[in-house]
């Protein structure tokens, strides 16, 4: 292939040597040459061309570097040394040379003439040097030299550092650490420039001591928490106390070094015989005399002897407290009702007086107990009702209610209510507005409905109790007999009434009331239907709901109330309506009285209808078992349903698809007697109306 | 000066006499001059590496008479 001319080249019209014979165009060195100028770039650097260019290049080339014979290398080391030997060699030799030896100074010391020379000058010497002497002393000695330098010197002697300057310094090192006659080299401690205490003295190696003991014992520390910890004992055998985090101390206060001060030898000697003396001290403590004979055997009895009677303890029976107006504590309260005793009852003897104070004692010995062990509530409790008590003593002091009192005391439950209304008090105490709050006790607080003063210092859970059964048999009474004698309830309507009554009223009223509550007199049925319901009430034909409830006799009334807790009440209901649970109503069911249930169960599906009792119980299967029945068996049933249903609809009279009222609403069309039907036979068959179809 | 042999393998082959000192960029003027393509569009390679313009040949341990391939972009 011939190489072609680049003519759209940049180098325009730059003639191209034509490289043939191969493939391969290549131009000469001076064509080159030619195009690098042209392109600005310096001409080739040719060999042999230009000297420089040659140097230049030379430089520029590998220089091979042939690697190093070891051998040789070991081989002029070698040499090397053995002229370093040699030479050392030589310099020895020839200062030994110099040297003279022994045979040679024999040699010169044979000479007896040369021997007796030296003895005679050293000799010459030795005198010499003692005149100078002489003379140099006798020279100090006319100046007065000798005794300066004398005194000087017992001056420095004096000036010397002694055992008494120690006295004082403080040795950081415990007392037994520096053996006794030994000798313990030691130095100032390092300290701070600023500290103004005195020096201490160390020694290093004691110091070493001391650090490696610490580290060991770091070394042994356990972790911080120690639950089962024992208790640590100090040297004299006291147990340490436990400081609390006591391995932080040495980093809040600093490390504490046992030291002691010289020369205080006595303040330590006695410092040591205390503790000594407090070592043995504690060992005597701890010796205790423990004899190893045995007590004698004995033969165990069967009964306690007098000594063990005195320790055996009876069962300790419940004290009864008697609380009395003269047990009690004076207090200014005390002093104003007596006096106000005094005031209202003036006319008063004072034998009745006292006779009362009787019956009130008696009264309080019977009424409750005060158990040694009461609880503070308890005894506040009594507290509030012993004053309601004085109160109502105040009240008292009726002539009437006296009278009534010593006259009748088996009729205690009217006793109460005879106060006059104008003097009662109304105590409320936080118990008596809830329980008012509540409904049940319309009158609690008032002294009416009371009728026993001991009553009041009861539990008060008893009391409650109580007070809510007297409430419902006051209730009934009240539902018997009209007039019932309560007073002081919250109702005003009531309070009038009872108001207008009280005058009228006395022992004898009281005892009548008693009887009505027995024997009422038939309220009469014409007057209206209150009279009317009143007496159906009264003959039991119409009953109220709390009737029903059981009327305790009075005597078990009591009874129940002396231990009337809220847990019994509890247990005796819940007894009661089981009974009642299986025994069914007390009552006749009156209501309905003709009534005689119909079992019958009707089962409705989804879409309204009854299902058969078949049906019934295959619907409730499923339900039971959580699934219906499969799809055939369901299509199957609902076709079977439909086919019943459209068999209802079926009229009797006609087809299913209806012809006959076609057929009829045809003729009536056409309003004639027949139809004609189109076929073959065509208009001359006529079909008789009478026949209906063909 | 050393001589280096450009083949392109689709009939070209240029022997180009030039410095070890030269840039690839002088190496492609001259091959240009030679051949008579524009020099950017010259592409020097020797295996996977192609060589820059701006790096001279004796950085690229460019021989004499080494064989370098010509390709066209």
């Amino acid at each position: 292939m011939s190489a072609r001319k680049g003519n759209h080249s940049n180098l325009g019209n730059v003639e191209r040597p034509i490289a043939n014979s191969t493939n391969d165009t290549s131009i000469s060195i001076e064509e080159t040459n030619r195009i690098r100028a042209e392109l600005g770039l310096k001409p080739l650097e040719v060999e042999g061309q230009n000297s420089n260019n040659v140097e230049a290049s030379s430089d520029k080339k590998d220089v091979h570097v042939p690697a190093e014979n070891l051998r040789e290398k070991k081989a002029t080391e070698e040499l090397r040394r053995k002229l370093d030997e040699r030479r050392e060699k030589r310099q020895i030799e020839q200062r030994l040379a110099q040297v003279r030896t022994l045979a040679y100074a024999t040699a010169d010391d044979d000479n007896a003439v040369s021997w007796v020379e030296k003895s005679r000058r050293i000799q010459k010497e030795k005198e010499e040097a003692k005149k100078r002497a002489k003379m140099l002393e006798e020279m100090d000695e006319a100046f007065g030299v000798g005794d300066i330098v004398s005194t000087e010197l017992i001056k420095q002697k004096a000036k010397a550092y002694t055992s008494r300057d120690l006295r004082g310094l403080k040795v950081e090192h415990d007392r037994e650490m520096i053996a006794e006659g030994k000798e313990v080299v030691l130095t100032l401690k390092d300290q701070s420039i600023l500290q103004e205490e005195g020096d201490v003295l160390v020694n290093v190696n004691l110091v070493d001591v001391e650090r490696y003991k610490k580290n060991n014992e770091i070394k042994k520390q356990r972790p911080g928490y120690q639950p089962y910890e024992e208790e640590e004992v100090n040297e004299l055998g006291l147990p340490k106390p436990k400081l609390l985090l006591a391995k932080y101390d040495t980093e809040i206060d600093g490390e504490k070094h046992d030291s002691f001060v010289l020369g205080k030898i006595g303040d330590e000697e006695a410092k040591i015989k205390s503790q000594k003396l407090m070592k043995e001290k504690l060992q005597l403590q701890q010796k205790k005399i423990e004899s190893l004979v045995s007590r004698p055997l004995q033969i165990a009895s069967e009964y306690y002897t007098a000594e063990e009677m005195v320790s055996f303890k009876k069962v300790k029976r419940r004290v009864k407290k008697v609380r009395s107006k003269g047990d009690r504590i004076l207090k200014a309260d005390d002093l104003i009702q007596e006096t106000q005793e005094e005031i209202t009852s003036s006319d008063l003897g004072s034998r009745s007086r006292k006779k009362k104070m009787v019956e009130e004692a008696t009264e309080d010995l019977s009424g409750f107990k005060i158990t040694v062990d009461e609880s503070l509530k308890e005894i506040r409790q009594a507290l509030l009702k012993a004053n309601k008590l004085k109160e109502r003593k105040v009240e008292q002091w009726d002539i009437n209610t006296i009278t009534r009192s010593i006259k009748r005391e088996p009729f205690e439950e009217t006793e109460g209510t005879e106060e006059d209304p104008l003097k009662s008090s109304i105590t409320l105490n936080a118990t008596a507005e809830f329980c008012r709050t509540l409904g049940d006790i319309p009158t609690y607080g008032m002294a009416g409905n009371r009728d026993e003063d001991e009553d009041e210092l009861m539990d008060f859970e008893r009391q409650l109790a109580e007070e809510r059964r007297r409430n419902q048999e006051k209730e009934e009474r009240k539902r018997e007999a009209e007039r019932l004698q309560e007073r002081g309830g919250w109702n005003v309507l009531e309070r009038e009434n009872e108001q207008g009554s009280d005058d009228s009223m006395d022992i004898d009223h009281n005892e009548k009331d008693n009887a009505t509550v027995i024997l009422d007199e038939e309220p009469d049925v014409g007057s209206g239907m209150a009279a009317a319901l009143k007496l159906a009430m009264s003959k039991g034909y119409l009953e109220k709901e709390e009737k029903k409830r059981i009327v305790i006799s009075k005597s078990a009334q009591e009874l129940q109330a002396q231990r009337y807790t809220i847990e019994d009440k509890a247990t005796e209901d819940d007894k009661y309506s089981r009974r009642n649970r299986f025994d069914g109503p007390v009552v006749e069911f009156k209501d309905k009285e003709g009534y005689k249930p119909l079992p019958k169960l009707e089962y409705i599906d989804d879409n309204g209808k009854a299902m058969s009792t078949k049906e019934a119980f295959r619907h409730l299967s499923h339900k039971f078992h959580g699934k219906g029945s499969g799809k055939l068996k369901s299509e199957k049933r609902a076709k079977k349903d439909e086919d019943k249903m459209l068999m209802n609809r079926m009229s009797s009279t006609d087809t299913p698809l209806n012809t006959l009222k076609k057929l009829q609403d045809k003729q009536k069309e056409l309003q004639s007697p027949y139809v004609v039907l189109s076929g073959k036979m065509a208009p001359t068959s006529i079909v008789k109306p009478g026949k209906g179809k063909k | 000066m050393i001589e280096i042999t450009c083949n392109d393998r689709l009939g070209k082959k240029v022997r180009v006499k030039c410095n070890p000192d030269d840039t690839i960029g002088d190496l492609k003027k001259l091959i240009a001059a030679q051949t008579g393509t524009r020099w950017e569009k010259i592409v020097l390679k020797k295996w996977y590496t192609i060589y820059k313009d701006h790096i001279k040949l004796e950085d690229y341990e460019i021989h004499d008479g080494m064989n370098l391939e010509l390709y066209y972009q």
